[in-house]
């Protein structure tokens, strides 16, 4: 009796530690910016000859305790969400073992066409190494508004992949504010890309009354604005206050020559109201 | 002869104390040269960035001291300078802050470069020459070297008490003269030319955005100067690229 007794503890025990044995842990990262998923792809030039995937050189890993830094200049840029939900950011760049097509190329294997004078640049895995991500998009400079707008174009980590969600572009572009630093410069809009969806998200979205296109006559690149312009959030990056060192120095009596201060900054008006400029839904032709 | 045996008996002494600077490497030294070996080239075998977005420095000379080390771009050790057969310590106080280069990366002289790697200003604790040390970019000390650009690059150490600095203007408000230390520093160690001026000049300091960029260009022209065409994936008869497999990808095409 004793031993059915044990046994009978011993069972409900186990019965009850089996569940949580099984369960994978739960990451509160994956609902807010999709499942950390591998890539997609990766292009030929992208991993070097011992199967390494280069870093992009600008790479910025972007946190509260260390903001990353972006300008017009700089546009358009990547972002990625990595596996511990940190931004990196990316300036996009020709890649050193890229090529440039000057009359395109056609790859019957997958049925790739590019048109001439297509340069291969560094991607969105140039940010991670090739790592898994999680939803991700371009930062484009939008001069007319004069602010970034962000979208969630990535062949890599947005699209193929079945989570992605508009609600997680929402997430994933108000952590991007939080931890970007734009200078003078505000944040456009939010635009969320069809063509970087889920199938059966996208087939939703399409009868969604936000539903906007780049050609309304030919419905091309459909897309839905998510999220507002607003201004920077990170406190901008102070100008530097070091005095410059004179050219000139005395020997003797001669007169001290000291260089002007540089000029400071030149602030940029401020956006009034983002307002809904068509995104481009295919920067580049290399969908990356 | 004289001459040649004053250098050497000079060489070997000021060797002897050299011998005694903390290294984290290999230290080979004879009376005429003085070298570190690193584990790889100091030159091309360390990565420049990391996943982080974090810099990796090359530690040539550590905080004050004088002897002027810089990396062989030949061999990819660390040499001490010779100048006029005697081995080049800097006759100034010693270096205020860790000196080195980010590997793997160039100032291109057809871009007005030295062609160089990009020198860096590490703060933080003196740590020994030859160490790798992790760091973030905040800014960049403009100097003009006898009429050539000769920018720094300003990097924190990681785990040092600058580590927490995002910008120049943070460390100006946090550490009351680094700044100025740095700059004259920079602008006097070299002293008067012939026309009674400094070698050196400085315009002050940029921002970070320039300071990336600035490394961010350095380190694509290393690659793109040593990618030559054996080094990139062959195309088909016609031009066009292979579709690539790689084995941490799910590999569905473009």
């Amino acid at each position: 009796m004793k031993c059915s007794v044990r046994h009978l503890v011993s069972a409900l025990l186990l019965a009850l530690a089996l569940p949580a044995l099984g369960a994978p842990p739960v990451d509160p990262l994956d609902a807010k910016y999709g499942v950390a998923s591998q890539p997609a792809y990766i292009k030929h030039y992208e991993a070097d000859k011992t199967g390494k995937v280069l870093l992009n050189p600008y790479l910025q890993v972007a946190s509260k305790d260390f903001p990353a830094i972006i300008d017009p200049k700089g546009a358009p840029y990547n972002w990625v969400i990595d596996a511990e939900g940190r931004v990196g950011i990316i300036q996009e760049a020709a890649h050193p073992l890229g090529r440039t097509y000057e009359k395109g190329f056609f790859r019957p294997e997958d049925q790739s066409k590019r048109k001439p004078g297509t340069t291969e640049n560094y991607g969105h895995v140039s940010a991670l190494g090739g790592a898994p991500g999680r939803i991700s998009g371009e930062i484009l400079y939008d001069k007319d508004s004069k602010s970034f707008i962000v979208n969630n174009k990535s062949g890599r980590y947005s699209k193929h992949n079945s989570d992605r969600t508009p609600e997680q572009l929402v997430e994933a572009a108000k952590l991007i504010r939080e931890v970007v630093d734009t200078g003078t410069t505000n944040w456009g809009p939010v635009f969320y890309l069809l063509e970087y969806a889920p199938q059966d998200k996208r087939d939703a979205l399409m009868k969604d009354p936000r539903i906007a296109f780049d050609d309304p006559k030919t419905q091309a690149r459909p897309h839905i604005q998510v999220m507002a312009g607003g201004p920077s959030q990170v406190a901008a990056e102070k100008p530097v206050k070091a005095a410059p060192v004179a050219v000139a120095q005395p020997k003797a009596e001669a007169p001290i020559k000291a260089e002007a201060a540089p000029a400071p900054k030149k602030e940029e008006a401020p956006v009034a109201a983002a307002g809904a400029k068509k995104p481009k839904a295919a920067h580049n032709d290399d969908p990356s | 002869m004289k001459r040649a045996f004053i250098a050497s008996v000079l060489a070997s002494a000021l060797l002897l104390t050299g011998a005694s600077l903390p290294s984290a490497a290999q230290d080979i030294t004879t009376p005429f040269v003085s070298v570190v070996k690193g584990e790889k080239s100091y030159w091309s075998g360390y990565d420049p960035i990391n996943a982080d977005g974090s810099v990796n420095v090359v530690v040539e000379i550590p905080a004050g001291t004088t002897a002027k080390y810089e990396t062989n771009k030949r061999n990819g050790m660390l040499e001490l300078e010779q100048r006029n057969g005697l081995p080049r310590y800097v006759q100034y106080l010693g270096y205020p802050v860790n000196y080195g280069a980010i590997p793997r990366s160039v100032l291109l002289k057809s871009k007005g470069g030295d062609g160089d790697s990009v020198d860096v200003l590490l703060l933080g604790p003196a740590v020994p020459r030859g160490s790798v040390v992790k760091g973030r970019v905040i800014g960049l000390l403009s100097l003009v070297d006898t009429g050539e650009v000769d920018n720094k690059l300003v990097v924190v150490m990681e785990d040092s008490p600058f580590a927490k600095l995002r910008s120049i203007a943070d460390l100006e408000a946090q550490f009351p003269g680094v700044t100025t230390i740095l700059q004259t520093w920079f602008t006097s160690y070299k002293g008067y030319g012939k026309d009674g001026k400094l070698m050196l000049s400085s315009n002050g300091f940029k921002g970070r955005i320039d300071a990336i960029r600035f490394v961010g260009d350095a380190i694509l022209d290393f690659e793109t100067s040593v990618v030559t065409e054996a080094d990139k994936r062959p195309l088909d008869e016609k031009g066009n690229p292979y579709l690539y497999r790689w084995p941490g990808a799910k590999n569905i095409g473009e």
